[in-house]
């Protein structure tokens, strides 16, 4: 049996003030910038900045992206349909996270 | 290798129409999809109903699929398949030449009848570079990790595409530290410990989102930590110093005179320790010694002489 230390990794916490460029969100999802710009469009991201230059997306806007991205796809969605099911499904989720915390 | 029944898989008849095969996977999609359904299957689930619809909703597919399906049955074609399928050359001997969806995984049994889809050249071309996919993983931990701090194993599997295309699934785990005053829903990221990348390509980065778990004495919203302190009616209404636990070990409470259920006591600070630091709120909760002796009841009785209408609002 090995006496080797295992090694502990130490990772960052996503602070809610921690924010990605466009040029950056594009690489994470794999997303050309107009695929990113027309969610921002249709309402589904909403970065900060005026300019797209100027953008500054919350890290959330990954798994965000990923998400719209699947359900169109899996459900053969149009893109506004993805973005009311997205929605919905942040409020299921924030609403379950109420109950539990009231114990049920 | 085992046979895939594709239409059994989607709960429609081998004649099924489009618009049928449309239906059945659409009520399975709702069903399984692991972004609607809470199921820990459904992404595998998932994974088999979104290959079949696949296969069957495009008419050149089908046709293959199911000129394969009835030769499957003939045990010497099945060996002459799967020995082309190792030579590499299966895939162009059937002379599919559609599209794959290239985000998909797929099944082996896929693989030997459309050949490989990163073969095809769909998705990689051969210099290409393409970053590493991002991991997203999720584990429960208890309130006190969060209070204290502490490290946590983590079970998660990344994909590593070889050149020649094949995706291999790699279960990997690491030892995390959990730092001290993370909220539930907030996520860690360790760079670089996501699926490899491709060709050279920077690997993906592992987003752990924490959550708590449901803890028998505490409950927590945010920062703040509730806990149910029962006391005794003398207690509440006269007052007392009461031992009890928190997170941070046990303290002295000073319980005001004339506490009324449910009462809220804030502890500034002690909830959890975030940026800034939440509360911990004692939520008072008066229990009644039971009526079951003579002496109990005897109490309860004098207590009459109180003359206090609880109902006074109600009318009556």
């Amino acid at each position: 049996m090995s006496n080797q230390i295992e090694k502990v990794y130490e990772g960052v916490v996503v602070d809610d003030d921690e924010y990605i460029s466009l040029i950056h969100l594009c690489r994470y999802c794999n997303q050309s910038q107009e695929e990113i710009v027309e969610l921002v469009d249709e309402g589904i991201l909403e970065p900060i900045g005026s300019l797209k230059h100027e953008w500054r997306f919350n890290y959330s806007a990954i798994t965000r992206v990923k998400k719209v991205r699947r359900l169109q796809k899996d459900f053969e969605f149009e893109l506004s349909t993805s973005g009311l099911v997205i929605h919905l499904l942040d409020r299921i989720e924030e609403l379950e996270s109420r109950l539990f915390n009231l114990g049920c | 290798m085992e046979f895939k029944d594709y239409y059994k898989t989607l709960g429609v008849s081998k004649n099924a129409t489009a618009e049928e095969i449309k239906k059945g996977y659409r009520k399975l999609a709702r069903k399984h999809h692991p972004d609607v359904s809470k199921d820990p299957e459904a992404e595998k689930n998932f994974k088999e109903i979104g290959e079949a619809y696949e296969v069957l909703k495009d008419p050149e597919k089908r046709k293959l699929y199911d000129q394969y399906g009835s030769d499957w049955e003939t045990g010497k074609q099945r060996e002459e398949y799967q020995k082309q399928y190792q030579s590499g050359g299966y895939g162009s001997n059937f002379g599919f030449e559609g599209s794959f969806d290239t985000s998909r995984e797929y099944s082996d049994f896929f693989e030997t009848l459309f050949g490989s889809a990163r073969q095809k050249g769909g998705f990689h071309r051969q210099q290409f570079q393409q970053r590493g996919e991002d991991i997203d993983a999720s584990i429960k931990i208890p309130i006190m990790d969060a209070f204290h701090g502490g490290t946590r194993r983590i079970n998660f599997t990344i994909q590593s595409v070889a050149n020649d295309g094949r995706v291999t699934t790699i279960p990997k785990n690491l030892n995390v530290t959990i730092p001290k005053g993370i909220r539930s829903g907030q996520k860690i990221r360790l760079a670089g410990q996501g699926s490899p990348g491709y060709n050279g390509g920077e690997n993906g980065d592992l987003f752990i989102k924490i959550e708590y778990e449901k803890d028998p004495v505490y409950s927590v919203e945010g920062a703040d930590i509730y806990v149910n302190l029962p006391v005794a009616p003398w207690e509440a209404a006269l007052g007392a110093t009461i031992t009890m636990p928190s997170p941070g070990g046990n303290i002295k409470l000073k319980l005001p005179a004339d506490s009324f259920q449910g009462k809220k006591l804030r502890l500034k600070g002690k909830g959890i320790p975030a940026k800034p630091p939440g509360d911990l709120y004692v939520v008072i909760n008066i229990l009644l010694p039971p009526a079951n002796n003579e002496k109990a009841k005897k109490v309860y009785e004098q207590m009459k002489d109180l003359n206090f209408n609880p109902r006074i609002n109600f009318g009556g």
